[in-house]
């Protein structure tokens, strides 16, 4: 029998499925002593579950536990050797972060919504996992019995909510956005009222305030500008406030205005009005022309590295060059113009903030290590995704290219590094390249480090993006060609945008396996979250014997992050529809 | 318009800057030229560097003493680098081989209990997966190691003497069977059994196939390898000839010249690089004749050439490598003809119990059982939970992905749950789950190298310390690149002989 194809739309919708409550035997009898085996198993898993859940309540609620240890250090655990005087940078960091979420929650509109009954399941797990703790802890731990009724309560709350859930329809559904900002409430007020932390609660609450802020003015922004540019925009200035953030606002740089005013603005001037000059005349000129000035353009590029030019000259020679390549490719109507000269710009802009920022030394009252702990972590994690990332794509490209040499180049750097652990990768960048380099080139160890990390990503995120491309069907190629593009327009244009969509997931898998990894460089002598748990906190002489206390909560916080960016990725895999369709 | 000028004269060819495949090889050759100039400008600093250092690029720290001592491993003292790095890479392979073993069972037991229908087991099975995956393998190396160095009970004087099984913070040490002087000579009995093993489940399979009985092939195989073994265990002197056979080989290898090794290898490379292009040439080949070779195929056939090439030039110019191979086979053949003797006799195995000895006031776990230190225990409890809870998900991905009416199937034939897994929804599911889990048993292998953070010499941490200890870090780094690739290689390779084999075949 066939039932016909129709379109879930057309149909009418089906009537939910009889709320069936079945009783507590009903279910025990189905899930628990379904057969012989079964019962067994639930038995013997029971009794152990029961002896081991106990004894390792009685381990952390013990009274030889150390954990006053972690409040103590709990600024050592967010930026180790960060200057205290200079603390307050860190503070603004963050707000720049919570400003930037605030108003991208405000662009993209998170459609999720949350049922009250999954919210209710979840409040009753926590308020089972509370009861099960205040009735299974050992008699060392005081406030047990309170834990036991806070879990009480909870259980008593979720059935509440499963009530109201079943009545009202109204109330099925919360927004997300509800969720958050209850979470922000529930925080602020367990920074205020528990002794946890006194010293954070005025500048988190400036935080909170400052996403609320931002909310603000995402919302009256998406009234006025369309969502697709503002959405780029939003998302050009989550990436640039990544370096903002490293280099400028975290190292106070002290910058050489002589130097730079002198002798490298006559050169980042001239380059800059050249460029766009050279840009629009090759987008206007017919190919024979274009590649005449294109070969100039590279010789120049490469000619400037014989003459004493300064570096930031040379990168942006380099970049020109690139950029005047394509622009035959992609600049040639009138709208591919202005897009090619405001990519020139903005391109050139940055890689001069980089260079005059990168060049300048620390204004911070502090030895040389500033970045440490939670903070160091990130940078690693975040810095190592966006900077593997065109590498990666190039070596992906690399990779499938119709280019014997490219393929076997990009092949042999992909299969090499994946074939290695990373703690050797990031031997190798700690203590192996400074060998190859002139030794009056000082670098730092973290710079080295993050280098490392990207070497190693590139080449697992090579191999994402290598299954989203071929993953595009072959009329898609066809097509492009059937309408006379070019490889270059082919891949940026159809392939490239249709392969990195594909594999959003599989980049989300490997940010976390990346935040995972950056656990690594505490063995090369960085001064990350791990290292703090493990070697800094547990040698303080006031926190002696207190490793295993400092590796647990290590461990949860990592678990913490971790865990809720699986459950991010799946729900993106879920809206995306990869796979599905 | 250029276009216009194009159909009016077709014939016409494109200048040479305008050539597609020109201007393709083109760039290729200047990135390749780019590369090999900048890895050559590296090449040369770090001479020039090592030279401002007063040092020199060379292997004879793997010859010369270390002045190392290792914890734990076939060499604790080991005489010179080489000999380091072997007692490395042994230990790191003893935690991969190990490692891979109880992961696999537990990983499919997890992987199991997560489809379970028993509620509880299913959500321990979860609640096991989600914790362990999402913290990162080093923190959990950490805190096992910590676990049995901090709280395993101390070892006490009183313990003293033989044991059954210790376990304390200064490690846990289990009854072993140990391989004694004769091993080697068993292990050809043992080589044997395993070919005879197999040729007997064919024969009985192929039987099973005609007549339609059932001829118990698994059982047959088993009786005739353990009954070549246990022939083998008696007889093993036998084997030692074998030891007269390694010795003529020897004889022969360093009897030929070092000048006819250089011409034959340099043939044989020459002969490689030939036959490679003839076979791709035929493989092009088809009934209307040869297909026209892209870019890709002159390539490929280039490289063979210029590789088979290389390989001549360099046997046939640089005697020295040559030299080294042959004393390399002669070291192999050597080593072989030591444990190898006629009359050698005894036992091939010596069953040992863990002891307890009290050198001083404290009391030590002794040489004779199977001891397992802090840093084993933790590395190897660290790789094995982490990679079960990867295994897991791959099991349960891969049995979920088994077509739900071989369930159906297999239940209205009458089997029973657990025959249904095992015969019908296992086997189809193993197809499926064979490629990722062996690129989890990759990752195991890799993820050893984090031994270095509890101090477990596997090959980075005594890697780590050579290079100290000598300076030569360059070599050590490119030592570790060599291991791991040769490992992965390995690793992979098994894993993709058995997934060719099965493969549905399709026609």
């Amino acid at each position: 029998m066939t039932t016909p194809r129709v379109s879930a739309d057309l149909l009418p919708p089906e009537p939910p499925p009889e709320a069936s409550q079945p009783g507590a035997v009903v279910w025990l009898r189905k899930n628990l002593f379904g057969s012989v085996a079964s019962t067994i198993v639930s038995v013997v898993l029971g009794v152990a579950l029961f002896f081991m859940l106990r004894g390792l309540l009685a381990y952390l609620f013990s009274d030889e536990r150390l954990w006053e240890v972690i409040p103590r250090n709990a600024t050592n655990y967010a930026i180790e050797g960060y200057p205290r005087p200079n603390i307050t940078r860190i503070w603004v960091s963050l707000d720049i972060i919570l400003f930037l979420a605030g108003v991208s929650m405000a662009v993209w509109k998170p459609s999720g919504m949350m049922s009250l009954a999954s919210l209710a399941a979840t409040v009753r797990s926590i308020g089972t996992v509370l009861v099960l703790v205040g009735v299974l802890a050992p008699d060392t731990f005081e406030s047990r019995f309170t834990v036991g009724v806070v879990g009480l309560v909870l259980i008593g709350l979720s059935f509440l909510g499963m009530r109201l859930s079943d009545r009202a329809a109204l109330a099925d559904r919360i927004p997300t956005l509800a969720l958050i900002a209850g979470g922000a409430v529930l925080f602020l007020a367990v920074l205020w009222l528990l002794p946890l932390a006194s010293t954070t609660q005025i500048p988190w609450t400036v935080g909170v305030g400052v996403a609320v802020i931002g909310h603000l003015v995402g919302r009256v922004l998406a009234a006025r500008v369309a969502s697709g540019p503002l959405r780029a925009i939003v998302t050009a200035v989550w990436l640039v406030s990544l370096p903002v953030i490293y280099l400028h606002i975290q190292r106070n740089p002290e910058v050489d205005w002589d130097t730079v005013i002198g002798s490298w603005l006559p050169w980042i001037a001239g380059i800059v009005v050249v460029g766009v000059a050279l840009i629009n005349l090759v987008s206007r000129s017919d190919r024979e022309r274009a590649g005449v000035i294109n070969a100039l353009i590279v010789i120049a590029a490469v000619l400037v590295w014989t003459v004493d030019a300064p570096m930031v000259a040379r990168a942006l020679l380099l970049l020109l060059a690139v950029l005047s390549l394509a622009t035959p490719t992609f600049g040639s109507s009138a709208l591919g113009r202005r897009n090619m000269a405001l990519t020139w710009l903005a391109g050139a802009a940055f890689f001069s903030y980089i260079f005059v920022i990168g060049d300048a030394g620390t204004g911070l009252e502090t030895r040389n290590e500033y970045y440490g702990g939670l903070n160091l972590t990130m940078m690693l994690a975040a810095g190592g995704l966006l900077l593997s990332f065109p590498l990666g794509v190039l070596l992906a490209l690399g990779r499938t290219s119709t280019m014997p040499i490219f393929r076997l180049l990009s092949t042999g750097y992909i299969e090499v590094v994946r074939g290695v652990p990373l703690i050797t990768v990031l031997f190798i960048a700690r203590f192996g390249i400074l060998n190859f380099l002139p030794a009056e080139l000082e670098f730092d160890p973290n710079i080295l480090v993050l280098g490392g990390i990207t070497a190693f990503s590139a080449a697992y995120l090579a191999e994402n993006v290598r299954g989203g491309l071929q993953s595009i069907p072959r009329g898609q190629y066809e097509a492009a060609k059937a309408l006379g593009m070019t490889t270059a327009q082919m891949t940026m244009l159809i392939t490239l945008p249709q392969a990195l969509r594909a594999v959003i997931p599989a980049i989300v898998g490997q940010v976390i396996a990346l935040f995972k990894d950056t656990s690594l460089v505490a063995i090369v002598g960085l001064a990350e979250f791990f290292r703090v748990a493990r070697d800094i906190v547990p040698n303080q002489t006031n926190s002696l014997g207190s490793i295993i206390e400092n590796l647990l909560f290590a461990a949860a916080v990592y678990w913490i992050f971790t865990y809720n960016f699986s459950r991010a990725s799946q729900r993106l895999e879920r809206r995306l529809g990869v796979g599905t369709r | 318009m250029a276009t216009d000028t194009r159909i009016a004269q077709p014939d016409r060819k494109p200048p040479l800057w305008r050539n597609a495949t020109v201007l393709k090889w083109a760039a290729q050759l200047v990135v390749l030229a780019g590369l090999v100039g900048l890895f050559l400008i590296l090449g040369l600093q770090a001479a020039g560097n090592l030279e401002a250092q007063g040092r020199s690029f060379g292997w004879g720290f793997l010859s010369r003493p270390a002045g190392i001592q290792i914890g734990e491993g076939i060499f604790t003292r080991p005489t010179n680098g080489f000999q380091v790095l072997q007692t490395g890479a042994v230990n790191m392979l003893r935690i991969t081989v190990s490692g891979i073993l109880a992961a696999t069972v537990l990983g499919v037991v997890v992987g199991v209990s997560r489809l379970s229908a028993n509620w509880l087991l299913n959500r321990l099975a979860t609640v096991y997966i989600e914790i362990l995956r999402n913290i990162p393998l080093l923190v959990q190396i950490v805190f096992w190691f910590f676990v049995a160095a901090l709280t395993f009970p101390e070892l006490a004087v009183e313990q003293e003497g033989s044991q059954w099984l210790v376990i304390s913070n200064k490690g846990i040490s289990i009854p072993w069977f140990f391989p004694t002087e004769t091993f080697w000579q068993w292990a050809v009995f043992l080589i044997g059994a395993g070919i005879a093993a197999r040729i007997v489940f064919k024969a009985r399979i192929r039987k099973l196939e005609l007549t339609g009985t059932d001829t118990h092939p698994a059982r047959f195989a088993l009786l005739a390898f353990f009954g070549i073994a246990l022939i083998g265990w008696l007889a093993h002197p036998i084997a030692g000839a074998l030891g007269w056979l390694w010795q003529a080989l020897g004889w022969v290898v360093t009897a030929i010249p070092t000048i006819g090794w250089q011409v034959v290898l340099a043939a044989l490379s020459v002969y490689l690089g030939v036959r490679w292009i003839r076979r791709f040439l035929d493989s092009l080949r088809s009934p209307a004749g040869l297909a026209k070779l892209s870019d890709d195929d002159w390539f490929r056939m280039g490289l063979a050439g210029v590789v088979g090439a290389l390989g001549a030039f360099v046997f046939l110019f640089f005697p020295s490598v040559t030299g080294a191979l042959v004393e390399l086979t002669d070291f192999v053949l050597g080593f072989l003809n030591q444990k190898f003797d006629f009359l050698r006799s005894g036992n091939p195995l010596r069953f040992a119990r863990p002891d307890v000895v009290v050198p001083g006031r404290f009391a030590q776990i002794g040489s004779s059982g199977m001891t397992m230190t802090s840093a084993f225990f933790g590395v190897w409890v660290g790789v094995t939970l982490y990679t079960a809870a990867f295994i897991a998900e791959v099991v349960r991905g891969g049995v979920l992905a088994v077509a739900k009416g071989q369930t159906e199937a297999g239940l209205a034939l009458g089997l029973r749950r657990s025959q249904l897994l095992r015969m019908i929804i296992l086997p189809q599911a193993f197809r499926i789950i064979l490629p990722p889990i062996g690129n989890q048993y990759l990752n195991l292998a890799k993820n050893t190298s984090l031994g270095i953070a509890v101090a477990y010499p596997e090959i980075v941490a005594v890697g780590q310390t050579l290079a100290n200890q000598t300076g030569q870090a360059m070599q050590t780094f490119l030592i570790w690149i060599v291991f791991y690739l040769s490992v992965s290689l390995v690793l992979s390779g098994i894993v993709n002989r058995y997934n060719r084999r099965l493969q549905l075949v399709e026609r």
